[in-house]
């Protein structure tokens, strides 16, 4: 998938998995809201590694490396990074 | 034990509470009514008179329905809405302001 879209998708289910953990402040044994949240995590852990893979990580979280801090490797927000 | 002077808080209470109803007729109080807690509800209408669902609620408050599980979008449709449940998708026509 191209940055843009992988992005695009990544704005989707994080939306979803934010909006649903709210539904599950106050209805935290609702098991069809736990599924769709599960669902959603899933797809935007998958997405995000995805992108740390082919793009560098968004997330700290996401820097997978251990002889190099790739963090620092892309552009700061401030030059025009994500 | 009567069965009215125990409050739902399951406070018990010495002597059973009488109040006068809003339709003038004493009644037994079925909740404690001393120390107004979120528990214990202040009945000053008798149920008879209380036509809705909030009737028997106290006054000048406001109540919002416990949201239920229904249908969801996707994570797409839920960005461009703003929610990802229809239920929630309340667009504000704004009107011109004519009657």
């Amino acid at each position: 998938m191209c940055e843009e879209k992988l992005l695009r998708f990544i704005d989707e289910v994080s939306f979803a998995v934010t909006d649903i953990g709210l539904y599950l402040d106050t209805h935290p044994c609702d098991k069809c809201a736990l599924k769709y949240y599960a669902k959603y995590r899933e797809l935007r852990d998958e997405a995000m590694k995805e992108y740390a893979k082919n793009y560098g990580p968004l997330l700290v979280d996401d820097v997978d490396s251990d002889c190099y801090w790739t963090w620092i490797e892309n552009p700061w927000p401030w030059k025009g990074g994500k | 034990m009567e069965q009215y002077n125990c409050c739902r808080c399951n406070r018990e209470y010495e002597e059973p509470v009488e109040y006068r109803c809003a339709c003038e007729q004493a009644r037994p109080m079925k909740e404690c009514y001393r120390d107004y807690t979120p528990c214990a509800r202040a009945m000053y209408e008798c149920t008879e008179t209380a036509n809705d669902e909030v009737g028997c609620m106290p006054i000048a408050m406001a109540y919002v329905p416990w949201q239920q599980w229904g249908e969801v979008f996707t994570g797409e449709c839920g960005l461009y809405h703003g929610t990802v449940f229809p239920q929630l998708v309340k667009p504000w026509w704004i009107c011109c302001g004519e009657k």
